[in-house]
């Protein structure tokens, strides 16, 4: 067994990254290995509620995220800084996660046997 | 000694990512160390186009990493999906869809294998190092 | 192109229809006939899963997901692969989502 950091940099839909790490992490759920799902920089912008993708012909794969429970990926994380900086509060957020301080976040990172950025 | 499993992300031609993937695949064999195998995901599948020609004087680093799998058996592995919407299908599939396509053959390089996020899920889960290239 | 009661719905090349809406139940009869089943309740049961499964998260689920969602919703005599096999022998998640007028649900997941 292996704990699995997933991190999202990238805006939800400039580039398919988001959903081909929305895949990664349900996968790693699939295989039971804990995964935690963290959200920094523009990666935050995914965990907004209340995004309408098929106004832009996008694929919702935001929705998928709910999925998340299915297989115990419980701990969500995101950058506190990240979040300020962009004038984002928790309240507005798609799912229940913990906001911690970007240097925290860097100690958090130590604790995992694989990290994946997307 | 240590394992490893390294995932390449990036296409064999638009990125220098592709080529330090193939160096680094290089050192962990060449130091002894287990290399698992190497998981093509997002544009990363593309190395294993057959189609695609790169000209002489760039490098081209499928045939790198093709040797890696000849001398010493690293699987080259394809995410299915990510190869699926590039166009990118092995000879089953391609006679699978023979009709629409009127072709029987797909595309593929023999070295190379379709898998899926599954595979690679459970080679991560037994490897001591993964090693992203994007 | 799937030709029905003397209407033609459009599919991908994998025979799955290209609008969710154009869907219905005796279109879904139908198309269960050319995967050589017939459908009964425990059939229609999964059927409906995965459409109401396909509204709420948005994907067609694979087989590991649909396993996952349907022991959560129906309990592990329905969800698990046996008897989802049993119903839809060629692939549950791949049969299934064809027949509930759905996309053709990712192969690695």
């Amino acid at each position: 067994m292996k704990t699995i950091a997933i991190i999202n940099t990238q805006s939800p839909f400039n580039t398919p990254a988001g959903r081909d790490s929305l895949d990664l992490a349900l996968i790693f759920g699939a295989f039971e290995q804990p995964v935690t799902v963290i959200f920094l920089g523009d990666g935050v912008y995914q965990l907004l509620d209340g995004q309408n993708p098929e106004a832009i012909d996008t694929k919702d794969y935001l929705s998928t995220m709910k999925a998340f429970e299915l297989y115990d990926i419980e701990h969500i994380v995101c950058g506190l800084d990240d979040m300020k900086n962009r004038g984002i509060s928790v309240n507005k957020l798609s799912m229940p996660v913990e906001a911690l301080p970007n240097a925290q976040i860097g100690e958090l990172l130590n604790t995992f046997d694989h990290v994946i950025t997307m | 000694m240590a394992s490893f499993l390294i995932l390449v992300h990036s296409s064999n031609y638009a990125c220098q990512s592709s080529r330090s993937a193939l160096k680094y695949a290089e050192s962990v064999v060449n130091n002894g160390h287990d290399l698992k195998a190497i998981f093509f995901y997002q544009e990363g599948v593309c190395h294993a186009n057959t189609l695609s020609s790169i000209p002489t004087d760039e490098l081209d680093t499928t045939t790198g990493f093709k040797q890696l799998n000849a001398d010493h058996n690293i699987p080259l592995l394809l995410c299915v999906t990510a190869a699926d919407k590039r166009g990118i299908i092995d000879d089953q599939q391609a006679l699978e869809q023979a009709q629409e396509l009127k072709q029987a053959h797909g595309n593929v390089d023999p070295a190379f294998t379709i898998a899926g996020l599954g595979e690679m899920a459970t080679i991560a889960a037994v490897t001591d190092r993964l090693v992203q290239f994007k | 192109m799937i030709e029905f009661d003397s209407k033609s719905y459009d599919t991908d090349k994998h025979g799955y229809l290209l609008k969710l809406d154009d869907w219905n139940e005796a279109l879904a009869e139908h198309i269960a006939g050319l995967e050589n089943i017939t459908l009964s309740d425990n059939h229609w049961e999964v059927v409906h899963f995965v459409r109401n499964f396909y509204q709420e998260y948005k994907t067609s689920p694979a087989i590991r997901m649909l396993v996952k969602a349907m022991a959560k919703q129906l309990g592990a005599d329905k969800g698990n692969s046996m008897y989802l096999y049993k119903l839809f022998p060629k692939g549950p998640a791949k049969q299934a989502t064809r027949i509930a007028g759905l996309p053709k649900p990712a192969k690695c997941i």
